[in-house]
């Protein structure tokens, strides 16, 4: 199989679905001429043309508003977002129109679009840039959210995502275009959307995280946490946040009777907040411990570095916490 | 200061037949139409029992507006989106007042099954892809409907409307741009009633003009007398014309006025007497009605027949939408999502 | 055909309006759109215009009177009907009904006076909510220390298992009893209390225990009891148990000996009805359905739930059923229904270990059955001696009631039963 970049799994997905689908195109903010502000869609210009491949003026509102529209009127546009960040400045685009226009209209209209860019805290961008933005769209009826953490993932779930005929917010990371892994050259190659993926399997507690902190510190808190300290950790990546999958999530805390939630968000009606609200009742009789959630201080991001980290949960507060509900 | 208008304003449309006046009568009956619908919807709301609930905004006094363009849309690839005041357009693309009015009443059996409500009626076969609810939401839908328009090479041409109020909004100053800038088949339409809710023109735009608003944008922009059929069908077919020959979008402010209120609750307290009675004198249905008696293509014994059977046909459709049921209250859980999930495409 | 100008309603809050002016007479021609009256709402004077055109037939409210809204105010006559006709049926009192299927026609347009509605919309609303405040409170000190804290998974098990978790300290933070101080408690019981050299302890007794001597007293005084004792072989049995129980453990159930007892029990009591039956004194009644009593030991005593129609119940269902049971009249949460009404009572002691005992009879039931520890004992097979599990039952029964011989081969089909478990599918 061969091994790639996120960057590139997240290219072939795009440039499959474009080749197998006339009606696909791409639109964003330097898709096309300079070759994707993170080179995501580097080459995608000179292989499918300028038609297909468009740059767009700075105007979110304007251009993920014109998507929505094509949506509604035979196309599947793929919406780059520079950052999720900027998605503030057209919420209503986002919230009110791809979300409701399907249910507003008595179900006469579908919006098969996919908006995608880079979520979370990066490096150092400063409050303004560094929005979590997921727990923004995944209470939204009418959206579907989806966050992948792994090269293969990002190509299955984006292909999933552009063959569907939902909206998609699809959340990506800067931090993580650059990780490599394997990926599946299988041009039907699709992951389930609404389906949590079991990383490692486990018996003493449940692990729950996604996209971005997953990578950057949930792994290896989990790896810290069997080798050291002997805790047989069962880690779920959620992989879709709306609909989430919380029968995998439930089958987990049944046999481990234990569950830690970590996200980067602000923990007051942040993601991880929603995804306990919807255990807590189910999972009731089966646990040991109260569900733990880990997450950000509840601050604007800082620019200063060491700041910056240690807002966001780290490998320590993570192993604490789960040694903590393992009574250990 | 002068503004440059940097795009010349298209030339005269180019079909033109010898009418035998079967076209102009029906004109005036869906005006006389819309107006009857209009005036309903205004009793029963304020009939106590509350039948229409929520915002309600009347286009009685525009239906000039909505008549022109339906006399030259086609319905097989042109597209129309509206901001919340639908009801006149609806009804001019073909939408049946029952279908209108059970909507209004939120019954099952409205055009948007009762969840879309009066700001929010759409009729996908006829091309009309909505009623919106966000001042200026619209405008770029508008735009992205004549980009698939453009990319699929259909011909058609998307009507973007909005009121004088939206002008000022950023999605207008966004959406123009993209429009002109990928030279879109798509004609703004500003219907410029000179009130924004309760706010005149004169004190919401730093330039009175609003045609100036389209200027800057690489398309042409310019005003017309939005009460009179025949200038809205001269005037936009030279706009239609210039989109489906692949030129681009044109911007035209279409002056009018609204006879009630911005909505159900206004009062008008900005209004004085002088302004509506001269108005009334400009009622379209009015001049429109009196071009075609002058014309001899219509007898004052038909245009009486027309407003029975229009009556009679308001009062049927407010009678069925009445009787008609509610939705189930199940199916407020259907048509959020198109797919079912877990979703693997086939 | 006629048509009502009826009272329009402005505002969410408007009830009712007075007609301030006409500017039309009775006789006069009406246009449509034309102003007829002006009228005063609670919070502004409109002007109303008329919907349809005709001759104003009937003014129905006077200038300064009310009407509320929806009333009709004028009548218009439209079409080719006289104004006569329309004042007659209105004279003789038709002012309520309004003419057959055409709407009330009437539409104001507000004067250029001050505001008449003022809500944003003339939706009616629901008049505000007062909330009262909540004050932030804290529990009282007291109740912080007193509360048992318990984990949801522990809580469970403890009910499984039979564990008493008011026994239990927790080694979870702030005192939670957690799984594991379940787990470790079921396992090792708490240590007996010793009184120390030279003191004694006086206790008296409860009312439940003065009860419970009442009875005592009354059985044994007025019953003839009379006992016999019959061993089982459960090898085969409790084979059987571990296979089942195997399967069992991904629903978490665990079946015990007492539940394969208590169903063998319950199908012979089926076979010899004379056991399963209540007497009076005077006459003997023979039940068709098996309500066993199930003897549990509480702190405070001991109480006898019943668990109804046993007979038609599978080893699980008693399983979950008597686990139930056990945990509630432990929690002292038995309905009344499941504190009487039995056939027959089993006690059982196996779980400390006595190999056999005799019960006293609860009455009016005629029989009791005590059933000891399930234990592995040297027994002569043909000339051999072998170690089998044995499971030794005592038997008490009313001799006015049951006689020897029926007893014995009540104990008889038992013993099959039980020595024999294919035979609890027969």
């Amino acid at each position: 199989m061969p091994v790639m970049q996120y960057r590139e799994a997240l290219r072939a997905a795009m440039t499959e679905e474009m080749e197998r689908d006339e009606r696909v195109f791409l639109m964003g903010e330097e898709v096309a001429q300079y070759n994707g502000a993170y080179k995501v869609s580097e080459g995608m210009l000179a292989q499918f043309g300028p038609k297909r491949v468009i740059d767009t003026p700075i105007s979110e509102a304007g251009f993920s508003g014109l998507g929505i529209g094509a949506a509604m009127t035979g196309l599947r546009p793929i919406v780059e977002f520079m950052s999720m960040s900027f998605t503030l400045v057209c919420m209503d685009q986002l919230m009110n129109n791809a979300a409701n226009i399907r249910y507003m209209s008595g179900g006469q209209l579908k919006i098969p679009i996919t908006f995608r860019g880079g979520n979370g805290i990066a490096h150092q961008l400063g409050a303004t840039h560094s929005h979590r933005t997921e727990s923004i769209f995944a209470r939204i009826p009418g959206l579907i959210v989806v966050t992948p953490s792994t090269p293969a993932d990002a190509k299955g779930l984006l292909k999933s995502s552009i063959r569907c005929d939902d909206p998609v917010i699809f959340l990506e990371s800067e931090k993580m275009l650059a990780d490599t892994g394997e990926v599946p050259e299988d041009k039907d190659f699709c992951v389930p959307l609404g389906v949590a993926a079991i990383e490692r399997p486990g018996n003493d507690v449940t692990v729950v995280s996604y996209g971005r902190p997953l990578q950057r510190v949930v792994r290896t808190a989990v790896a810290a946490l069997v080798a050291d300290h002997g805790i047989d950790v069962e880690l779920i990546d959620v992989r879709t946040l709306r609909p989430l999958d919380t029968e995998t999530i439930l089958a987990s805390i049944r046999k481990t009777n234990r569950c830690v939630i970590i996200d980067e968000d602000w923990g007051y009606c942040g993601m991880g907040s929603g995804i306990l609200f919807k255990l807590q009742k189910p999972a009731f009789d089966f646990l040991d411990a109260p569900i733990e959630y880990l997450h950000s201080d509840e601050i604007p991001v800082p620019f200063n570095h060491h700041l910056e980290e240690a807002m966001m949960p780290s490998v320590d507060r993570i192993v604490s916490a789960v040694k903590e509900v393992c009574y250990r | 200061m002068a503004v440059v208008h940097d795009v010349e304003k298209p030339a005269a449309p180019k079909t033109s037949s010898v009418s035998s006046g079967q076209s102009e009568r029906d004109r005036l009956k869906l005006m006389m139409l819309i107006r009857r619908f209009e005036e309903r919807t205004y009793q029963e709301y304020t009939r106590p029992g509350q039948k229409i609930g929520g915002f309600c905004h009347l286009y009685s006094g525009q239906e000039a507006i909505a008549v022109g363009i339906a006399a030259i849309f086609d319905k097989t690839r042109d597209f129309l989106v509206n901001g919340y005041r639908c009801h006149g357009h609806s009804l001019a693309l073909g939408m049946s007042p029952r279908a209108a009015m059970a909507e209004l009443f939120g019954k099952a059996t409205g055009c948007s099954k009762g969840k879309g409500g009066s700001m929010h009626l759409f009729s996908v076969a006829d091309g009309n892809l909505g009623g919106h609810g966000i001042v200026g939401g619209q405008i770029p839908l508008g735009t992205g409907m004549a980009f698939s328009q453009s990319y699929r090479k259909t011909g058609g041409v998307t009507f973007t409307l909005f009121g004088d109020g939206a002008i000022n909004q950023g999605t207008h100053n966004e959406a123009l741009n993209l429009a002109g800038l990928y030279k879109l088949p798509c004609i703004f339409v500003v219907e410029n009633n000179g009130l924004a809710m309760g706010t005149q023109v004169e004190r919401s735009s730093a330039d009175r003009d609003l045609s100036h608003r389209g200027a800057g944008y690489g398309m042409p922009s310019w005003n017309i007398d939005g009460n009179d059929v025949d200038k809205v069908i001269f005037e936009f077919g030279k706009a239609m014309d210039r989109a489906r020959s692949g030129q681009g979008p044109s911007y035209i402010v279409a002056n009018t006025y609204r006879f009630r209120g911005h909505s159900m609750s206004d009062p008008m307290k900005y209004r004085s007497k002088e302004e509506s009675d001269a108005a009334r004198q400009r009622d379209p249905i009015t001049l429109y009605q009196d071009r075609l008696l002058q014309d001899g293509l219509v007898t004052e014994e038909q245009i009486e027949q027309m407003a029975d059977q229009v009556a009679a046909e308001i009062n049927d459709a407010a009678a069925q939408a009445d009787a008609d049921p509610n939705p189930a209250l199940e199916d407020r859980f259907n048509d959020v999502l198109a797919e079912e999930y877990p979703y693997t495409p086939r | 055909m006629s048509v009502e100008i009826t009272m329009p309603q402005l505002s969410d809050t408007m009830s009712e309006g007075v007609v301030v002016k006409w500017k039309k007479k009775e006789g006069d021609a009406v246009k449509q759109g034309e102003i007829v009256a002006e009228v005063e709402t609670d919070k502004a004077t409109m002007e109303m215009e008329a919907f349809d055109a005709g001759t104003l037939a009937v003014i129905v409210v006077k200038e300064g009177g009310k009407a509320g809204v929806g009333k009709p105010i004028a009548v218009l006559a439209t079409g080719k009907e006289s104004i006569d006709e329309v004042r007659q049926r209105y004279a003789a009192g038709a002012a309520a009904a309004p003419s057959a299927a055409a709407p009330a026609a009437t539409s104001a347009a507000p004067a250029a006076a001050p505001a008449a509605v003022a809500t944003s919309a003339a939706v009616a609303e629901a008049p505000p909510t007062t909330f009262k405040p909540v004050h932030a409170t804290t529990a009282p000190e007291g109740d912080e220390d007193r509360r048992m804290r318990v984990s949801p998974l522990a809580r469970r098990v403890a009910a499984e298992k039979g564990v008493d978790l008011s026994r239990l300290s927790g080694s979870g933070p702030s005192g939670r009893i957690i799984r594991r101080d379940v787990e470790s408690a079921s396992a090792s019981p708490a240590l007996p209390i010793r009184l120390g050299s030279g003191r004694s302890e006086v206790i008296e007794l409860t009312k439940m225990r003065l009860a419970i001597a009442k009875n005592l007293i009354a059985s044994k005084q007025s019953i003839p009891h009379f006992y016999e004792t019959i061993e089982a072989d459960v090898e085969a049995l409790s084979e059987l148990r571990g296979g089942m129980n195997k399967r069992l453990a991904a629903q978490k159930i665990r079946i015990s000996l007492s539940d394969f007892v208590t169903r063998a029990v319950a199908m012979a009591l089926l076979d010899h009805p004379a056991l399963n039956a209540t007497f009076d004194g005077q006459r003997v009644t023979r039940w068709g359905d098996v309500h066993l009593g199930m003897a549990v030991s509480v702190p405070d005593g001991l109480i006898v739930p019943v668990l109804r129609s046993v007979d038609q119940m599978d080893v699980k269902e008693i399983r979950l059923r008597s686990l139930d049971l056990v945990e509630r009249a432990r929690a002292q949460k038995l309905k009344q229904s499941e504190m009487r009404g039995a056939t027959f009572t089993v006690s059982n002691l196996g779980a400390y270990g006595v190999k056999e005992f005799s019960a006293i009879i609860n009455p009016p039931e005629v029989g009791i059955l005590a059933i000891g520890a399930a234990q592995k004992r040297p027994i002569v097979r043909g000339d051999a001696i072998v170690a089998r599990t044995m499971l030794t039952l005592t038997l008490s029964a009313d001799h006015r009631a049951v006689d020897g011989a029926t007893a014995a081969q009540f104990l008889a089909g038992l013993k099959e039963l039980l020595e024999e478990p294919g035979m609890l599918l027969a």
